[in-house]
């Protein structure tokens, strides 16, 4: 059945006026919409923060869980259910902060799970304190003389660990966004967007303003299997790319696992107790 | 001499040495034998070292419920490893060993082991065979174990049926070899009748360790996810599972930590899978803010901790009571759960099969406590009863509840219908902050209290579910109050007290939350002392009884770094009676 946006929508969301959120929500209506996905059979899953409470406002089966832990969840989701269209939504505090740690081994896995991870440069939550993804240098009331980590790039780290989809969207174009999520969704195997989403409220510098002279497409021509030239794209500092930086397929965990099964032969619980005797 | 019933054989070694090895073979030809028995390993966390290592079979007619008190045999691989050993002999024991050197024939002198009076001796020469004879020293413990069996009266057959299987995998040679050094160990033993004869005496029986037990209590249960990560002493349950849980349709996945595994775990049973963690306190302590989210958005979930010394990394290998706090209470905020503490190989598989069933019916944590005692030890037993229908499923919303669907509905006993992804209707986001009947955050004074309250309902509807035993004395004064891997050798203690004319009684109860308090305050009531004997060092299950049911039983809170015997028990039931 042909589904419009208005299948997805549920609740009030709760962000600042002008908040990314919005329009990151409004694209991955519009994505969900044209690819069709029951709601239903949809599964979303965060961690906390603004835009963890996107589960909220899907309609959808969510997974508003801990700090940091929306991917292990989502795991167990897809491997308990593979017919689930399984996403992720986190912030970058929570998903290269507090659970950084996990997107090492969900990328290793290869399981067919979409991460949305929702870049405002800061956590907001807690009002404006610096995120894996501020800037080095900046003030703020937890850095006041200055952040003295140096930021990460979602995007380089996500190819370096050998993701098989990566992209980067702006939530001020919600169109390009929209696509890059539906295809995202698609791809078979982990998949990770970047979306740029400003906080109007904390952040006063990445703003919508700064993203116009900063967000670039990517160079038409520029060969999404190339790992070399996505990696060059990515590490770009003039620009901040946005597109399909890379794609690959590989196996999903998913396939891996039906195969231990098949190996592992048929097995009845009498027997592997007798085998004990 | 009359052939004893009740016997204790203690095998002793360098790590690496193999006595965990001879321990294990030995338990299972006495298990195809028909006879009773238990094994328990005593070993340290590193893979090679300096430290003794030891297995410790006791083996009778009927079900030993502890690993005995005074060793009838000691067999030491290597001298240190001997003497280290020598106090825990019987005044009336033997002692194998290797009395001779290396280098005899340049004057080096035999050894004489600092045995007491009346312990008699047999002298091997382990490394003058394993290394002249057969020039292989690793089969120095296969050599000790011929000897032994000759002493034990075990039939040789049934060994070297057993080695052979235990070596195929290593080649024909490996095979050879050590069944070579079987023999010359077993011929080795002569001039007089084995003082023992364990031939078959029934019925071969299975030979299972708690942790294995525990495994297929999980299968037995219907578990359709597990995820783990690797953790002395739990990591065999998760091995024992990766193997046959595929087969069972089922998944294994190894995580990145354990608070990932709980996390998948979440996610698998929030998506309709009967799921399953298993970890070590460490790993339980990652794992408390799951736990809490497992709660409060009433998602089933199971985990098996197998006990170690703690605080910290601790005492990796050895056995302690020492999570009880953490089980029971950890975590942030009011939080409740079910724990169980099988006491025995044969409850670990039960308590295992039946959390599942009560995760699902309750929706909330389960949270099985052994430990390593428990967990490493071998048991002889007739049957694991796995065919019994997986039952007590969630509970589904009707037609009528999925319209409006109230995932978190207050009723009566606290439990609300569960809906699963997938199913029309029953949308809902399951979440830890707090929420309306709905599932919508909210943080209302009165709906937070609703909810608490709706919580707790469930787990006190759990109190209705019993599993609890009282033994000894009808007309006790003094009682035993025991927990967990100390309830054997409670039993133990309680029947020679009684044995001894004193009145004393024991009760044990495997569901440690929620306790079954009117059995348990009728227990304390009708006796005059209690004594609650415990492996850790804060008596955490005395001050649970102390502030539960506001008396004051004696603490006998021990840190052992190994299981208590009964006879530390029963001297303090003679202390303790009146």
């Amino acid at each position: 059945m042909t589904k419009t946006i208005l299948d997805y929508r549920a609740g009030k969301p709760i962000w600042c006026s002008y908040c990314g959120n919005y329009s990151l929500l409004t694209a991955l209506y519009m994505a969900l919409a044209s690819l069709g996905v029951e709601p239903k059979d949809l599964v979303v899953v965060s961690g906390i923060g603004c835009s963890s409470r996107m589960p909220g406002f899907i309609k959808n089966y969510g997974f508003h869980s801990v700090h940091g832990r929306a991917l292990p969840i989502a795991t167990g989701v897809k491997e308990a259910n593979p017919a689930l269209t399984v996403l992720t939504v986190s912030g970058d505090g929570d998903g290269l902060g507090i659970g950084g740690g996990h997107l090492l081994h969900a990328i290793r896995r290869n399981a067919d799970i979409t991460y949305v991870l929702v870049d405002n440069g800061l956590y907001g939550m807690t009002k404006g304190q610096p995120s894996p993804t501020t800037p080095f240098g900046v003030s703020s009331a937890t850095t006041p003389y200055g952040n003295p980590d140096m930021p990460v790039n979602p995007v380089v780290m996500a190819l370096a660990l050998g993701a098989g989809f990566v992209a980067r969207g702006y939530t001020g174009n919600i169109e390009k966004l929209q696509g890059m999520l539906k295809d995202a969704i698609s791809h078979k195997g982990f998949s990770l967007v970047h979306a740029l989403a400003p906080c109007p409220t904390f952040n006063l510098r990445e703003t919508y303003k700064y993203y116009m002279s900063k967000v670039a497409e990517l160079p038409e021509g520029h060969n999404p299997e190339d790992m070399a030239a996505a990696m060059t794209l990515a590490i770009d500092s003039g620009s901040m790319y946005t597109g399909v930086f890379y794609t690959e397929e590989r196996r999903t965990y998913e396939s891996l696992l039906d195969e231990a099964r098949r190996k592992a032969g048929h097995k009845d619980i009498p027997a592997i107790i007798e085998g004990l005797r | 001499m009359m052939p004893k019933t009740d016997i204790v054989v203690r095998m002793a070694g360098t790590a690496g040495e193999g006595a965990l090895l001879m321990g294990d073979i030995l338990g299972q030809a006495l298990a195809k034998l028909g006879w009773d028995l238990l094994l328990y390993f005593s070993f340290e966390a590193e893979v090679r070292g300096e430290k003794p290592s030891f297995s410790q079979i006791r083996v009778s007619q009927s079900p030993p419920h502890s690993q005995g008190e005074a060793v009838d045999i000691l067999l030491g691989l290597n001298r240190n490893a001997l003497e280290l050993n020598i106090p825990y002999l019987a005044t009336d024991g033997f002692a194998i060993y290797d009395g001779r050197p290396m280098d005899i024939f340049r004057g080096e002198e035999l050894y004489e082991p600092p045995l007491p009076e009346g312990v008699r001796r047999s002298s091997v020469p382990l490394e003058v065979i394993s290394q002249r004879d057969l020039g292989f020293p690793a089969a120095k413990n296969i050599i000790a174990l011929g000897a032994l069996c000759k002493f034990l009266g075990v039939p040789p057959d049934i060994m070297k049926y057993l080695l052979e299987g235990r070596f195929s995998k290593k080649g024909e040679s490996v095979v050879s070899t050590n069944l070579k050094a079987f023999d010359i160990g077993h011929d080795h033993i002569f001039g007089f009748a084995p003082p023992f004869s364990l031939g078959k005496k029934g019925d071969p029986k299975l030979f299972v360790s708690g942790n294995r037990a525990s495994a297929i209590g999980a299968m037995a249960g219907g578990c359709g996810f597990f995820a783990g990560y690797p953790i002395t002493p739990a990591t065999e349950v998760m091995e024992y599972l990766a193997k046959d849980l595929p087969g069972l349709g089922g998944t294994v996945i190894q995580a990145e930590d354990e608070i990932s595994a709980l996390g998948m775990v979440l996610g698998a049973s929030f998506a309709g899978k009967r799921a399953m963690t298993a970890t070590s306190g460490p790993g339980l302590s990652l794992m408390s803010e799951m736990l809490g989210l497992s709660w409060v958005a009433e998602v089933p979930a199971i985990v098996l901790d197998v006990q170690r010394g703690g605080p910290s990394t601790g005492l990796p290998t050895r056995p302690e009571q020492s999570d009880l706090d953490l089980a029971l209470h950890g975590g942030h905020g009011d939080v409740g759960r079910i724990v169980l503490a099988p006491t025995n190989v044969e409850e670990c598989f039960h308590a295992v099969r039946s959390s599942f069933g009560l995760a699902e019916k309750y929706q909330m944590p389960v949270l099985v406590l052994t430990d390593q005692y428990i967990g490493y030890r071998r048991e002889s037993l007739d049957s694991l009863k796995a065919e019994e229908a997986v039952q007590d499923g969630r509970l589904k919303p009707s037609v009528q509840e999925l319209i409006n669907y109230k995932r978190y509905q207050v009723t009566e006993n606290g439990i609300s219908p569960l809906s699963v992804p997938g199913e029309e209707g029953g949308f809902f986001v399951a979440t830890g902050l707090e929420h309306t009947e709905e599932g919508l955050p909210n943080y209302d004074a009165e709906i937070h209290r609703a909810m608490s309250a709706k919580r707790f309902r469930k787990l006190d509807s759990a109190r209705a579910e019993k599993w609890f035993s009282r033994f000894g004395a009808s007309d006790a004064e003094v009682g035993v109050l025991a927990w967990g891997s100390v309830v054997g050798a409670a039993m133990e203690a309680v029947e020679m007290a009684c044995t001894e004319g004193i009145k004393v009684a024991g009760f044990y109860t495997v569901f440690m939350s929620p306790l079954p308090d009117e059995e348990m305050r009728g227990f304390i009531g009708s006796v005059r002392r209690i004594i609650i004997p415990e492996l850790n060092h804060t008596g955490q299950f005395a001050r649970l009884v102390r502030e539960r049911f506001l008396v004051e039983p004696v603490s006998l809170a021990l840190t052992l770094g190994g299981p208590i015997t009964a006879g530390r028990i029963l001297e303090a039931i003679r202390g303790g009676s009146i």
